[in-house]
């Protein structure tokens, strides 16, 4: 793999928010350890997954590569330029090639606005700050042609959010993240609000939008079903922690991680003769809070394979097949060619 | 007791039948029209058996249980028409301190969001202990010992000192929890549980369902479900009814209705769901357009315009409900589409009357 085909790296990100006290003189009693070295590379046109459960920092990974929430540590890397060492012009330039679909398309959309004025608004934004050279007949014909390709009629053009349905809703998130031409798509939870039916639709157009368009994607769900339907690679966070990556065909039908055992185990499957032979692996209690200082494994008091040494240190994430990391002591590592990894730093 | 998820249904004699539902009509008024969220729903609820009602939002699956419970605001809504059963009575139109007496009781609730079901100003115990208080004559010191029982029961660890906290104190699935130890306290018959884990990760969804499953099996309750994901009823129920604006449009047992779905709502359904257990990549199937508005339905099947096999009649009339019964099953099946509704001599023969 040379290095042209790695569209985003990020490297050791840490998103820490301070917990403070007091009213006169504030101090920080401790952190909040939302993101707690994260480590992963996103190829030109694949779809990579980050799953997990709530709390995890899946989102805020997201929203700080998406440079919408500022990083205590590590660098995130977009086409080859570390994003934290521009400027902000030069930022406002690089942002065009990454775009965020949001979950919850009723309040990520202007409900003042019309639908054709959501759509463009990127692109007058940045037609006034002589980024990008349009004219006010070539953002309404994009505009058009943006609603098309997502599914939306033009006589719609002038609706506001509220007439439309939350699917459709949704599409209009999707036209104006399109708007700037991005390479890459930060979608967080866009189909979390859907009822199923209209789900499907969802997760369609953004197929289809992939293979039009050549996008990559880093798509954040909690949904494992949905998950490993839209991604060729997943990464399972726990804890502000990633515990396993692997092509998500070998997550789901050989997971290692205890965690990303028990989680694939407590998915519904909707046919009711494998419900009943199935063996869930049920966790005990609840994840422990991000701001604890946990000493060894994050997972371990509620890991069925818990052993002394979980107690003490903490496992890295290591290769234990091409392709397939986990953090997990279960799995002694083997050589493998360090294809996306770094050497030792 | 019976183990939910066993294959045999209840016995079909009366004996065993707990609540039946016949026609329920529940009607909101709004500045647009009047909206029938609950369209002559019928269905009933045998002893310790789990049944689920399925379908998007604003199917009225919701609100069909507001309305066997009488919690219907009113204004704007009103339960229309319909019957009630249960134990010889008629819960829509009993006096209102018949009903309360057996709400909590006899027949018990667990909302989606405890958060909001429960009061941030009250300790969990004087909660858990309020029903059994109200509806056993229990004193405060022996309602303490049973409500910190129903806690640890739930499992709750260190339920004794936790029963002293507040619910913002409890994380969600604990929350959960307190709901379930303050649904089941009294040992009711009957259990609706509304979306109960649809606010809770999968892991902490899977030790609830497991902990209802166990309990209802356990004091023989009989449960409906309601929910929108249909691996959680492929895994929970034995029986589903699938809602879709304001009717249920098909019901079946749980085998027969994920193997051979009648209705093309129910397997435009099931199709677009993805799975854990098949491989990702192709075309997800998708249902095209989204659920009407259910202002002043028109008297014609509501998913014809989203139907792929709809035909001139579907946007005539309403379709009648069909029923029948495979062999080996004795419980018939029922489903309204045109496509169903012409059984002449065909393959599978008419309930007999």
């Amino acid at each position: 793999m040379t290095d042209t085909d790695v569209l985003l790296q990020v490297r050791g990100l840490k998103v820490y928010f301070p917990i403070e006290k007091g009213i006169l003189l504030r101090r920080r009693v401790g952190y909040v350890r939302a993101v707690d070295g994260v480590d992963f590379e996103v190829k030109r046109g694949e779809a990579f997954g980050l799953v997990g459960e709530s709390g995890c920092g899946k989102s805020t990974t997201a929203m700080t590569v998406a440079q919408l929430q500022p990083s205590t540590a590590g660098t995130v890397t977009f086409e080859g330029r570390d994003l934290a060492s521009l400027s902000p012009r030069d930022l406002r330039h690089a942002r065009m090639g990454f775009q965020v679909v949001f979950q919850d398309p009723a309040s990520s959309l202007d409900p003042r606005q019309r639908a054709a004025d959501i759509i463009s608004e990127p692109l007058r934004i940045c037609a006034r700050l002589g980024i990008l050279d349009v004219d006010a007949g070539a953002i309404t014909e994009k505009t058009f042609s943006l609603m098309e390709s997502c599914g939306l009629s033009r006589e719609f053009a002038s609706r506001y959010p509220h007439e439309f349905s939350g699917g459709q809703r949704q599409r209009i998130g999707i036209a104006r993240a399109l708007a700037l031409g991005p390479r890459l798509i930060i979608a967080d939870e866009p189909v979390s609000a859907l009822d199923v039916s209209i789900q499907s639709q969802i997760l369609n157009l953004l197929k289809d939008l992939q293979r039009e368009l050549g996008l990559t994607f880093l798509f954040i769900a909690h949904d494992l079903a949905v998950v490993e339907y839209f991604c060729s690679r997943i990464a399972v966070m726990y804890l502000g922690r990633i515990v396993e990556t692997a092509e998500a065909s070998a997550l789901y039908q050989k997971p290692l991680h205890p965690y990303t055992r028990a989680l694939l185990s407590a998915v519904p499957i909707p046919d009711p003769g494998k419900e009943r032979g199935r063996r869930r692996i049920i966790l005990r209690g609840d994840v422990p809070s991000p701001s604890k200082l946990m000493k060894g494994c994050p997972f371990r008091e509620r890991c069925p394979d818990a052993m002394a040494r979980c107690a003490v240190e903490a496992p890295a994430l290591t290769a234990v097949e091409s392709g397939h990391q986990v953090s997990c002591f279960l799995y002694p590592a083997v050589a493998v060619a360090p294809a996306a990894r770094d050497g030792p730093a | 007791m019976k183990e939910p998820g066993a294959d045999t249904p209840a016995p079909p004699h009366d004996a065993s039948l707990l609540l039946e539902v016949e026609g329920l009509t529940t009607e909101f008024r709004t500045e647009q029209g009047r909206v029938a969220a609950v369209d002559r729903v019928s269905f009933q609820l045998h002893r310790g058996e789990t049944l689920g009602l399925v379908g998007e939002s604003g199917s009225g699956k919701s609100v069909t249980n507001l309305s066997i419970l009488r919690l219907v605001p009113d204004p704007p809504g009103r339960v229309v028409a319909g019957r009630v059963g249960y134990r010889g009575k008629d819960l829509r139109t009993a006096a209102e301190e018949e009903v309360r007496v057996l709400r909590g009781r006899n027949i018990s609730m667990i909302f989606q969001d405890p958060l909001t079901s429960l009061n941030p100003v009250l300790r969990i115990s004087t909660q858990v202990q309020e029903a059994l208080q109200l509806h056993h004559g229990l004193g405060g010191r022996q309602a303490r010992a049973k409500a910190v029982e129903m806690l640890r029961l739930v499992g709750i660890p260190d339920a004794e000192r936790r029963a002293d906290d507040y619910p913002h104190q409890f994380s969600g699935g604990m929350r959960q929890r307190v709901m379930i130890a303050m649904a089941l306290s009294c040992n009711p018959e009957i259990l609706i549980a509304d979306e109960p884990t649809t606010a809770l990760d999968v892991t902490i969804q899977a030790q609830i369902l497991e902990l209802i499953k166990g309990l209802s099996a356990r004091s023989a309750t009989a449960v409906i479900l309601i929910t929108h994901d249909l691996g959680v009823v492929a895994g929970m129920c034995d029986r589903v009814c699938v809602m879709y604006a304001g009717r249920i449009v098909e019901s079946a047992g749980v085998d027969e209705l994920f193997s051979d779905p009648l209705h093309p709502y129910t397997r435009g359904l099931l199709d677009s769901i993805p799975r854990v257990d098949r491989a990702g990549g192709g075309r997800l199937h998708s249902i095209p357009g989204s659920p009407p508005s259910l202002i002043d339905m028109p008297d014609a099947c509501p998913f014809h315009p989203r139907c792929p096999s709809a035909m001139d009649i579907c946007r005539r009339a309403y379709p009648p409900e069909t029923s029948r019964r495979a062999a080996g099953s004795d419980r018939a099946r029922t489903v309204s589409c045109w496509l169903h509704a012409e059984v002449r001599g065909g393959p599978t023969q008419r309930e007999p009357a």
